[in-house]
């Protein structure tokens, strides 16, 4: 692990800038607690095989023509991040959509100790004592966002892009974060996104990686009768580590998590996601679904979490997981921390196939073998995604799925 | 509903009646922990060399150990060279009929609610009773020798069949599997050797009854069950400890073996003492058991009631190795007061066409903690596997916790693996309807939490469910007017 | 049109149809009464070709093909329809989608030109109307949250827009109040048209009533007992079953 540690952390890196103190305090923590191994809990099912036996460059980082962007379905402010770097003017947003560097005094005084932990939260550490530039985007009124996140084939640099988002009070903001990747690097991201009194937010968040490894942290917290709504298409990739983490602040507020992961060949995906209920008069819900095929490894671990006290809090979560080949594997792990009485939380999960029945009752309609599954896969798939509230957006998505399967 | 919450609250001040202290003489050996007191244990009890041998391998490897810190537990840290490893009450000898036994003895399992002697005995059950670190008495020997069942004192297995023990002592739980097991491998004092004969139905239940009694002793007991093909046995085990301030160390392994189309079903009704109601004093049962399915059609079963213990680390387990094989597992857990337990099962799928059920009800109240944890693995080559896995909370009170970590791996795309938890308190519309048709609160929260726990309950045999009801009756009551 | 030779149908190792001989003639509206576990839905399922049906002997001949060689689809393609006693639910497919899917999957089976978006909401539409269906169920996942009726009714609305040369339906009639059970049975009736042929596997007999089939078959223990004309089926209706599970018995 010292290996990855060396590579990941160079003595001679420094910017000497605003932000020498915060980093300061990511490199000590991440030199405390080390990289995690198969012993660290959060990561049992996720090795770092692949990253260590990687070099990624750290500097320097030679960069050309920034990787091209597909189209999208709706019309927004574009956010494009390109090997890690924000290629972006602050000062031609729209109005309403202020984008300027963190307060790096705000940086300074943040608790990050309880936010990321010991060893499980490694690179959430590394992203603190290696980020370029920490970012603040401040929305009003009523916006749509699109963050895209790329890399070109030459990529082999590792990279720690850190934004923070805040909604302002009553704000409503579409936010779609589009994230491929080409190369073989390492992408840390690190997203915060703040939700204020009233805000509503819809984040889809649609991801298909490739070789690189790309280890994301997402960092939610919703305010009083304040919404927040995400819906994350994972796509794959050599190997993925999503961890989102969404914080009930105040009473009144809301959140719900839905997700789809499709993977083949021999992609490795691990989504960590966490409903906090700090407080009570709150409501969650999580459905989240998996589709295995080849030889890939699907990890979930889904957490509710109820603070003492949060009386008339209200989660449930859902996963449902389908193993399309004998050589496929799914690991997941719903979890329940309950501290308060007066609440209703549950779990369901399940592992299987696709049905036998549904499968013989759309052959004895005229469909063939190939097409039932494909019909069938289609729409135990395309559950989540139909949970995106934008039309144009959720159209986009199904289209992709049909794509993907 | 503060109000009630506190009637129940107060009626879960249970007074621990298995609490006494039996003044008898003990043989001690000194306390602490290294080879000579392992090669002592060994010699009180005239073990052959290879079992010698096994023990300080154990002991060995426990040196190199760390003691698990995974479990959603707050454990203080255990001095082990603190702890006596071997308590025996003086007796002159061993005794070579329940006549000879010290009547003291035979008077503290009557007033535990399990006499020993033959007019009193439980009609169609035999026990075993074990004292600290040895087995006092056994009864039924002479019926189930007829049989050709064995059920006696692991120590006297040990002289009496020593092929059968050394064929399978450690095949399920190995020394090295974890830290409280490499430690019971080797300081083990006694526990219960059951052998079923092929093909044959056990003709009575089995039952081991254990009491700590000494102080700052811990009892390490290892039982052994073997099923050979064909064969069918039912095995319950209760524990009760005296009060005391001061924690005392349980760490048993239980090993059981069925072979083609065998049955094992095993039960538990655990009453360590858990500690007063500030958290002072109490069991911590660190139990490792696990069930290998080793035949194909054998089938495991295993339920328990834990409502003792300051801190429950247990988890029975199923190793699903034949073809068609099941586990299950039901339990109870209620835990008031300070305690905390983490306890639920391992199912591991290695046979084709394999199936598990876990139902698991946990209940917190007082400031406790009550975790279940589980694990369904399902590997490569186990074709069709079917589990089912219902967890339900029931919290009573503000100040405790119920959580869920359930662990389901799947590596093979045949399987079926169905998982539901939920987390509720007894509902005021649930206590409302009872009142309305002439319950008083007290009745009503016992008939709540009795219906709660029915899907496990009914797994017990006939005469546990009853004590095992009462059991948490007595933990609901107590408090009228 | 379908001719069932000493059929013999294993689920599981056991046998449930024991020799059963049925032939069915262009155009012909045949009804097979029996009591539970005679057999009635096993003949549905090996007609339309379920997994785990196995045929240990006899033979089923499909204008003349035999049909235990065909898959599912092939079979659907061919012409036949099973409307199920219990239809499944598919969350996830729009159940408008998978109604077209299949109508042009058979289609091009057939070597005939897929139907577009337009005329197929047209067929749909006249469908639907004669069951007093509610157009939003076309938007829904297929059968997914239908009371029984509805999904009674769906399998119908599938039959008339598929246009099958045989169907069977597989106690179409159960679950059905009286209003639902007319209108199944105008649905069946409107497109009895001379050509298409009928296998209507039930329990009771109130459906026939509004059906007029032309022959009524009992069912008893894997074999055809009984054959005759409509006033069997009120024969069986006064008599009950009783008398047949005792002489299998």
């Amino acid at each position: 692990m010292s290996a990855l540690a060396q590579t990941l952390m160079p003595e001679a890196q420094a910017c000497a800038d605003d932000y020498e103190a915060t980093r300061k305090v990511g490199l000590q923590r991440l030199m405390q607690h080390g990289f995690p191994d198969q012993k660290t809990e959060a990561w049992k099912y996720t090795p770092l095989r692949v990253l260590e036996q990687r070099e990624t460059q750290t500097e320097p980082r030679t960069m050309g023509e920034p990787a091209a962007l597909p189209a999208w379905p709706v019309a927004g402010t574009l956010l494009h991040f390109d090997h890690g770097i924000l290629q972006c003017d602050p000062g031609e947003l729209a109005e309403g959509l202020t984008l300027m560097p963190a307060d790096p005094k705000a940086l300074e005084q943040r608790d990050f100790d309880a936010l990321y932990g010991g060893r499980e939260g490694a690179f959430s550490w590394l992203n603190l004592a290696r980020f370029d530039h920490a970012w603040h985007l401040q929305v009003s009124g009523e916006h749509t966002v699109i963050m895209a996140t790329t890399t070109t084939d030459a990529f082999s640099a590792d990279v720690h892009p850190r934004i923070r988002i805040e909604v302002l009070p009553g704000a409503r903001l579409t936010l779609l974060q589009d994230q491929t990747d080409a190369g073989q690097g390492l992408v840390n991201m690190n997203c915060e996104i703040d939700v204020a009194e009233g805000a509503q937010v819809e984040h889809v968040l649609c991801c298909k990686n490739h070789e690189s490894v790309w280890v994301q942290r997402t960092d939610v917290d919703i305010h009083k009768a304040a919404e927040y709504r995400v819906v994350a298409f994972d796509r794959g990739g050599r190997l993925t580590r999503h961890d989102l983490t969404m914080r009930l602040r105040e009473g009144t507020a809301h959140g719900e998590i839905d997700g789809l992961v499709v993977m083949d060949g021999h992609q490795h995906v691990d989504w960590h996601t966490e409903i906090v209920h700090c407080t009570g008069h709150t409501n969650s819900r999580e459905a989240f679904r998996m589709l295995a095929g080849g030889t890939s490894v699907g990890v979930f671990n889904g957490r509710i979490h109820i603070f003492p006290d949060a009386d008339d809090s209200h989660s449930d979560l859902n996963t449902a997981n389908l193993l399309l080949s004998d050589q496929a594997r799914v690991n997941i792990k719903p979890e329940l921390e309950i501290y308060s009485e007066e609440v209703t939380a549950s779990h369901g999960a399940t592992i299987g196939q696709l049905d036998d029945r549904s499968l013989f009752y759309m052959r004895s309609r005229g469909l063939s073998e190939a097409e039932s599954l494909a019909l069938l896969k289609y729409g135990f798939a395309a559950e989540p995604l139909m949970q995106i509230q934008t039309p144009a957006i959720r159209d986009w998505a199904l289209e992709q799925l049909k794509e993907a399967l | 509903m503060s109000e009630t919450v506190e009637k129940i609250e107060s009626r879960l001040q249970q007074r621990y009646t298995a609490g006494f202290t039996t003044d008898i003489e003990s043989d001690m050996i000194r306390p602490g922990l290294d080879e000579e007191i392992v090669a002592m244990i060994s010699a009180k009890k005239n073990e052959p060399e290879w079992l010698l041998e096994w023990r300080l391998k154990a002991y060995r490897h426990w040196l190199t150990m760390k003691a698990p810190n995974w479990a959603h537990l707050d454990v203080p840290a255990v001095d082990f060279q603190a702890i006596h490893y071997y308590a025996s009450p003086k007796q002159k000898n061993r005794p070579k009929s329940l006549d000879e036994v010290d009547p003291k003895l035979l008077e503290t399992f009557d007033k535990l609610g399990v006499p020993l002697h033959e007019r009193a005995r439980l009609a169609g059950v035999a026990v075993d009773a074990v004292f600290d670190s040895v087995s006092v008495g056994t009864t039924f020997q002479k019926e189930l020798e007829e049989a050709g069942v064995i059920f006696c004192p692991m120590s006297e297995a040990v002289q009496k069949h020593p092929d059968l023990v050394r064929q399978y002592l450690g095949t399920v739980v190995p020394h090295t599997d974890n830290f409280f097991a490499a430690l019971n491998s080797a300081v083990f004092s006694d526990g219960s050797f059951v052998y079923v004969p092929k093909d044959t139905v056990c003709p009575m239940e089995l039952s081991t009854y254990f009491r700590i009694n000494a102080r700052d002793t811990g009892q390490f007991e290892r039982t052994l069950i073997v099923a050979e093909p064909g064969s069918k046995v039912s095995y319950l085990e209760g524990c009760t400890a005296p009060m005391r301030d001061e924690n005392q160390l349980h760490a048993a392994v239980v090993e059981l073996v069925a072979l083609e189309q065998a049955q094992i079903k095993y039960s538990t009704v655990q009453n360590w003492y858990p500690g007063d109601e500030n958290g002072k004093g109490g069991i911590y049962n660190f139990v490792t058991k696990r069930g290998d399915c080793r035949g194909d059609d054998s089938r495991i079963s295993w339920t328990q009631v834990e409502t003792g213990s300051a801190i429950t680390w247990k988890y029975p387990s199923c190793i699903m190795r034949g073809d068609r094989s099941a586990g299950e597992f039901y339990s109870v857990a209620l835990t008031h007061n300070h305690q905390q337990a983490d306890t639920g099962t391992k199912m591991i799928h290695l046979g084709k066409d394999s199936t598990s059920k876990i139902i698991s009800k946990g209940i917190s109240a007082g400031k406790s903690n009550n975790s279940y944890r589980g694990l369904v693995r399902v590997a490569k080559k186990a074709d069709n596997v079917r589990n089912y896995t219902q967890c339900d909370s029931l919290l009573i009170g503000k100040t405790c916790g119920a959580h869920t970590f359930p662990y389901i791996e799947s590596a093979n795309a045949g399987a079926k693996i169905e998982h539901e938890a939920t987390t509720s308190r007894i509902g005021e519309d649930q206590l409302f309807y009872c009142r309305s048709r002439g319950l008083d609160e007290e009745e009503a929260v016992a008939l709540i939490v009795d219906g709660f726990c029915k899907e496990v309950f009914k797994e017990l045999p006939m005469e546990f469910a009853v004590e095992a009801k009462a059991l948490l009756e007595i933990s609901l009551e107590g408090s009228v007017g | 049109m379908l001719k069932i030779k000493n059929l013999h149908v294993s689920v599981e190792d056991q046998e449930i149809l024991k020799g059963l001989d049925l032939e069915i003639g262009p155009g012909e509206l045949h009804a097979v009464m029996g009591p539970n576990g005679s057999g009635k839905s096993t003949l549905g399922y090996t007609l339309a070709g379920r997994e785990d049906y196995e045929i240990t002997s006899g033979s089923i001949e499909f204008d003349g093909e035999d049909l235990g060689e065909m898959e599912p689809d092939e079979r659907a393609a061919a012409g036949l329809f099973l409307a199920f006693q219990y239809p499944v639910e598919i969350p996830g497919v729009n159940n408008a989608y998978f109604l077209r899917a299949a109508l042009n999957a058979q289609r091009k089976a057939r070597g005939e030109s897929e139907v577009d978006g337009v005329e197929f909401l047209k067929m749909v539409r006249e469908s639907l109307k004669g069951l007093d269906m509610d157009e939003s169920l076309l938007k829904r996942a297929v059968n997914e949250g239908f009371s029984g009726g509805e999904k009674k009714r769906n399998e119908i609305t599938q039959m008339a827009v598929l246009q099958p040369r045989l169907a069977i339906l597989d106690e179409t009639d159960s679950g059905l109040d009286i209003d639902a059970l007319k209108l199944v049975a105008e649905g069946i009736n409107r497109l009895r048209d001379g050509q298409r042929s009928f296998l209507v596997i039930t329990h009771y007999q109130r459906l026939l009533d509004y059906l007029s089939p032309d022959h009524v078959h009992v069912l008893s223990d894997g074999q055809i007992v009984e054959s005759g004309g409509p006033e069997l089926a009120h024969r069986l209706e006064e008599q009950g079953y009783a008398h047949l599970e005792r002489a299998s018995a």
